[in-house]
């Protein structure tokens, strides 16, 4: 089960995620946070609570951050747990949104 | 219309009456007149074949010489032996075909004739003997145009001025003959030198007659060879095409009658219609034989074939203009034929008959009622066909031509098997996966006709199910299954019969199950030595089954939340303390179920997550009765690692080939079936 909470300083949101992303965090994704982060010009998502992460997880992380860096907004993936990092980079996610996205 | 109508009964009583007057008015002297009458007698029996198919016998001159001479009596002789000679000829000298009603009826026309040339010459008594045989030959044949126009219009329908113009030209043959021949015979009246004029006159025709035969002979024979290649052709093409052009040709020779197109062009029009399709035999067969609808690529392959006729046309005939007719022939008046789209008066005028004789040909072939063909040939006018040559096309004309069609020429038919035969081995292969397709009967009454070779609970369910068809007017399909066949049956309802088209379909399958038994072999081979026996691909779900241990624990999969859900149940069943220890692997358990029952839910939707044990190796079995996965991007996907490779099986697979220490999978159209399996994890437990 995928859950999230926001945090609001000036322009810059932070999302808190937790649980874990599968396909069944689609529509939490798409329908919900999509257009909550709508007015931030810098996002940074917290993925310090989530366990896992599979290839459909994989996919809407990378359509989220490249939606916002085409609408030339800055994002950050930071405190990511050592198992959902392996599996990033089995995938090179670090090669697909580019290594100082994470931090 | 009949022979014998109201108009062609007292003509023939008129003949009956001549008959009668001739006798009653006594021969006189038959001596006097004999050489001529011999010589009438021979110019019928021989007369000048012309090519356009018309006879010429001089015996007009005959008629004229004794009616100027002798009177109408002896003239009536004349008419008599013309008629009695030209009747046993056209019945091939048999006198049981012989026609006593229509010989009749040609005494009265020829009598009528000759009273009127009679009463013209006597007008004329006095003047000039060349005015006289002139003015009596127009008469005479003019009169008699105007009454045989009026027999073919009561008997088959042909218009009374249908070729006007060509019928007056050619009279002026008679009348020019006539006006030299008979004054000059007239001059020297007698005995002697008629046997001496007639034997003069007889060697003469024999020279005519024997090089006008020989070049009909020659005629006939290009003809006839030509008809024979097309037949050959079209047994090859198809028994049901047998005699088309032959029957074409046939067509064309009529149409071009009521069309009055001009005879000297006629025989190359004819020629050219019964070859139109000679092109069809370059050909792949199994273009032309194809039951269904044709590709993209062979429907340009069989419209090339009017360019591959005129191509043969042109290198016999060297004609281009002929060559030209052939190429058209399936252009459409509305423009939307081939090879070139004309449209209307761009395509040839003979084009454009060739291509209504076809058609005519092909409706005429596959309706039997004469106002079928014609409602349908009406319909293609303006579409297809130009409809100024459809107006002159009738029920009569239809019902006239058929008397003329060829359908079955049985003799060389079995010779001509070995023709097809050759073909037929190189589609066996194709034929094999198509079985039998029959049409059945449904009368409405309870049964279907028997047949000895279906499976009497097949007949069964048909005539459960043609009943339902005929209630409820509306056509369906239905697969039916029996005895290890497998049948697919259409049921197409007419108001009070179903006809119901029934394919064994037994082949096809099983040529599609060792196709796809082949294509796993291939996939297996290749995926076996890509991934270096880590992924295995059964040919059988069974082998997959063999492989299980000890049934651990099981859910269903219905919805996405059940993704994480097996992942639970997966995580549950691995000790606590190789957990604690292995994190890295337990996550990458997790991955490959998640990705495993993530596809069941992406392409089959439901099915079901079990896990096993095996001498310390952990399996986790997932099965759904999806349609199956596409094999051909297994390879890709193992040799393209991360998440570059785009499809969304791809990247699941990717993951599950990293993480599992073997993955055993099988695919079919029923369902999928995929075993993972972990070494060394359970060794603690139990």
């Amino acid at each position: 089960m995928f859950t999230y909470r926001l945090e609001l300083t000036g322009q810059q949101i932070t999302v808190y995620c937790e649980g874990d992303i599968d396909i069944d965090a689609g529509d939490t994704f798409e329908e919900q946070l999509e257009p909550e982060l709508a007015e931030a010009s810098s996002v940074i998502l917290n993925l310090g609570a989530v366990q896992f992460v599979d290839s459909s997880g994989i996919g809407l992380l990378i359509k989220l951050v490249q939606d916002l860096q085409e609408q030339e907004r800055q994002v950050w993936i930071e405190q990511t747990q050592p198992e959902v990092m392996e599996v990033f980079q089995l995938l090179q996610l670090d090669e697909i949104l580019g290594k100082d996205t994470f931090r | 219309m009949k022979e014998k109508n109201v108009y062609t009964i007292p003509l023939s009583l008129l003949g009956i009456a001549s008959l009668l007057y001739m006798g009653l008015e006594g021969s006189g002297s038959l001596v006097h007149i004999l050489p001529l009458l011999l010589l009438i007698a021979i110019l019928d029996l021989f007369p000048v074949r012309l090519l356009s198919g018309e006879e010429y016998s001089g015996s007009l001159a005959g008629f004229l010489i004794l009616l100027l001479a002798y009177g109408p009596v002896p003239a009536l002789y004349g008419i008599l032996v013309s008629n009695v000679v030209s009747h046993l000829r056209s019945a091939d000298f048999i006198w049981r075909k012989f026609n006593i009603f229509r010989l009749l009826s040609a005494q009265g026309k020829y009598s009528i004739c000759l009273y009127a040339a009679h009463m013209i010459m006597e007008r004329l008594d006095g003047t000039s003997i060349y005015v006289q045989a002139g003015a009596g030959a127009l008469t005479f044949s003019l009169l008699y145009m105007l009454l045989a126009a009026i027999v073919k219009k009561t008997i088959s329908g042909i218009p009374l001025l249908n070729n006007l113009v060509i019928k007056c030209k050619e009279i002026a043959v008679p009348v020019v003959l006539c006006t030299i021949i008979v004054p000059h015979f007239l001059v020297h009246l007698s005995l002697n030198y008629m046997v001496y004029e007639t034997i003069y006159i007889l060697l003469f025709l024999m020279l005519i007659i024997f090089f006008s035969y020989g070049y009909i002979r020659q005629v006939r024979l290009r003809r006839r060879g030509a008809e024979e290649f097309i037949r050959i052709g079209e047994m090859r093409i198809s028994n049901r095409m047998e005699g088309h052009g032959h029957n074409v040709g046939i067509i064309c020779e009529h149409v071009l009658e009521l069309l009055g197109y001009p005879k000297k062009r006629r025989v190359d029009l004819i020629n050219m219609a019964a070859i139109h399709d000679i092109g069809k035999m370059m050909l792949p067969l199994d273009i032309l034989t194809k039951r269904g609808a044709r590709s993209l690529s062979e429907e340009q392959q069989y419209q090339s074939h009017p360019v591959h006729s005129s191509k043969i046309v042109l290198n016999v005939s060297g004609d281009k203009k002929m060559s030209d007719w052939i190429l058209h022939h399936h252009e459409r008046y509305d423009g939307k034929g081939y090879p070139d789209g004309l449209q209307e008066k761009q395509i040839p005028y003979e084009s454009r008959i060739i291509h209504m004789c076809d058609q005519l040909e092909y409706l005429m072939r596959h309706f039997e009622q004469d106002e079928e063909v014609i409602r349908r040939l009406e319909n293609m006018s303006h579409k297809e066909l130009d409809p100024e040559l459809v107006s002159h096309i009738h029920t009569g004309t239809v019902a006239g031509l058929r008397q003329y069609m060829v359908y079955i020429e049985t003799p060389g038919a079995t010779e001509l098997t070995s023709v097809i035969e050759p073909d037929k081995q190189q589609h066996r292969e194709l034929s094999s996966i198509t079985g039998g397709t029959r049409l059945l009967k449904y009368m409405g009454t309870g049964s279907l006709q028997r047949h000895e070779d279906l499976p009497s609970t097949v007949v069964y369910d048909l005539e459960i199910l043609a009943a339902r068809a005929l209630v409820l007017s509306e056509s369906f399909y239905e697969v039916l299954v029996s005895q290890g066949n497998t049948y697919e049956a259409h049921f197409y309802p007419e108001t009070d019969w179903v006809a119901v088209v029934l394919n064994d379909i037994t082949p096809a399958l099983q040529y599609r199950e060792d196709m796809h038994l082949h294509t796993l072999r291939a996939y297996r081979d290749v995926i076996r030595t890509l991934s270096h026996s880590k992924i295995d691909i059964c040919l059988k779900s069974e082998e997959i089954v063999g492989e299980l241990g000890e049934w651990i624990d099981e859910m269903e999969v219905n919805t996405r939340a059940d993704v994480a859900s097996s992942r639970t149940l997966v995580v549950q069943h691995i000790p606590e303390d190789f957990r604690l220890e292995h994190s890295k692997k337990v996550m990458s358990i997790k991955l490959a179920v998640s990705e495993a029952v993530t596809n069941l839910i992406k392409h089959a939707e439901e099915g079901k997550v079990a896990v096993y044990q095996k001498s310390g190796c952990y399996q986790i079995y997932i099965t759904d009765h999806g349609s199956g996965i596409p094999l051909h991007e297994l390879p890709k996907t193992i040799l393209i690692s991360g998440y570059s490779s785009k499809s969304s099986l791809g990247k699941g697979f990717a993951l599950m080939y990293a993480s599992a220490d073997r993955i055993m999978l099988h695919t079919s159209p029923d369902g999928t079936a995929i075993l993972l399996e972990f070494n060394e994890i359970l060794e603690q437990a139990i």
